[in-house]
């Protein structure tokens, strides 16, 4: 049964819980909103590659690091839309995996740098459909951050280690910097 | 109170009293009145006769929804290669393997031949979804399912 075989209710409640799950920037945001967002090694390290830049993430929550960063805009899935439209400097479109989306984006924002943090996107992919992603949409961008959680991509796990698929991403990513991350996470800068 | 993902998942639809497809083979599969071993999940305790005694289990119930090595799936299954039924289920994403191993290079034919040489000249059901694109509830309940009788 796929859920989209069911009918999906179109609850503020649903929308809240699907994001929120699928999103840990918004969720660790949602839990210290309050209080100053508290950051990681990872954290810092992305901020790093954005600092003094224009960054756009997408799918990605990056008004968690509003505090750190001012000039974060944040593209989020329009289904996010009733429950993200308070909150400033938060845009939402439709397809985020079509190309034509990427180019109005591209031409509205005009980042200087985009950010991909633990997005649906590179999610459930096969790491030659992740090369294609990241490469089409570097034909886009000028900037390219990806941190992506290789749990989440689809390989033979008990064939190649992480080791391998790392060094495979690399083969075909040779203009990108690699670095792995604790977790599963490795980070993508192109 | 805090629900399961798979509790919170089933309240966004609204179909009253779903079971996904992957739960429901299992139910329809184990047998109520067998003893039976479970290791992973605790969702299917009140429809069986649990047992914490392998070795006198009628049948068992290995699930695998969290960060496995490839290693431990094995050392977990291989008490179990005496009991007339196992059920495994596994969320694949989660496996993981420190070192290359000569297996298919397709991965589900590599899950199969892995299940397979564990349960030797058992005959062995196999469900799968050969395009997981998240949307199948797996992370809460597996999609890859071994029923060896």
């Amino acid at each position: 049964m796929n859920y989209k075989d069911l009918s999906l209710i179109g609850s503020i409640r649903v929308q809240y819980s699907l994001y929120k799950s699928t999103h840990p920037l918004f969720q660790r945001w949602m839990r210290q909103r309050h209080k100053t967002i508290q950051k990681d090694d990872i954290d810092d390290l992305v901020l790093e590659y954005t600092r003094d830049k224009k960054s756009l993430w997408i799918d990605s929550f990056g008004h968690c690091f509003s505090k750190y960063d001012q000039k974060i805009i944040s593209i989020e899935p329009v289904f996010a839309q009733a429950m993200l439209k308070t909150i400033p400097n938060i845009f939402c479109r439709g397809d985020l995996q079509n190309p034509d989306t990427h180019q109005e984006i591209a031409k509205t924002f005009n980042p200087e740098i985009v950010v991909y943090f633990k997005s649906t996107i590179f999610k459930y992919i096969t790491i030659s459909k992740l090369t294609e992603n990241v490469l089409a949409l570097r034909n886009i961008y000028p900037a390219l951050c990806i941190y992506i959680d290789l749990q989440f991509i689809n390989y033979n796990k008990i064939k190649y280690p992480v080791n391998n698929v790392i060094q495979q991403i690399q083969e075909n990513l040779p203009s990108a910097t690699l670095k792995r991350l604790p977790l599963n996470g490795l980070l993508i800068n192109i | 109170m805090a629900f399961s993902w798979r509790v919170r998942q089933k309240t966004f639809f609204a179909e009253s009293d779903i079971e996904f497809e992957q739960d429901q083979r299992i139910i329809d599969w184990l047998d109520s009145s067998k003893k039976t071993w479970v290791y992973g999940e605790t969702y299917f305790n009140d429809k069986l006769d649990l047992t914490k005694d392998a070795k006198n289990a009628e049948q068992a119930l290995v699930f695998v929804k969290t960060l496995m090595n490839i290693k431990t799936v094995e050392y977990l299954c291989k008490p179990l290669i005496d009991i007339p039924r196992v059920c495994v289920a596994i969320n694949k994403f989660l496996l993981y393997t420190t070192e290359v191993n000569n297996v298919a290079e397709d991965y589900n034919q590599a899950l199969f031949d892995f299940i397979q040489h564990i349960f030797k000249n058992r005959k062995i059901d196999y469900y799968y979804l050969s395009e997981d694109n998240g949307t199948y509830f797996n992370y809460a309940s597996p999609t890859t399912q071994f029923f060896i009788t």
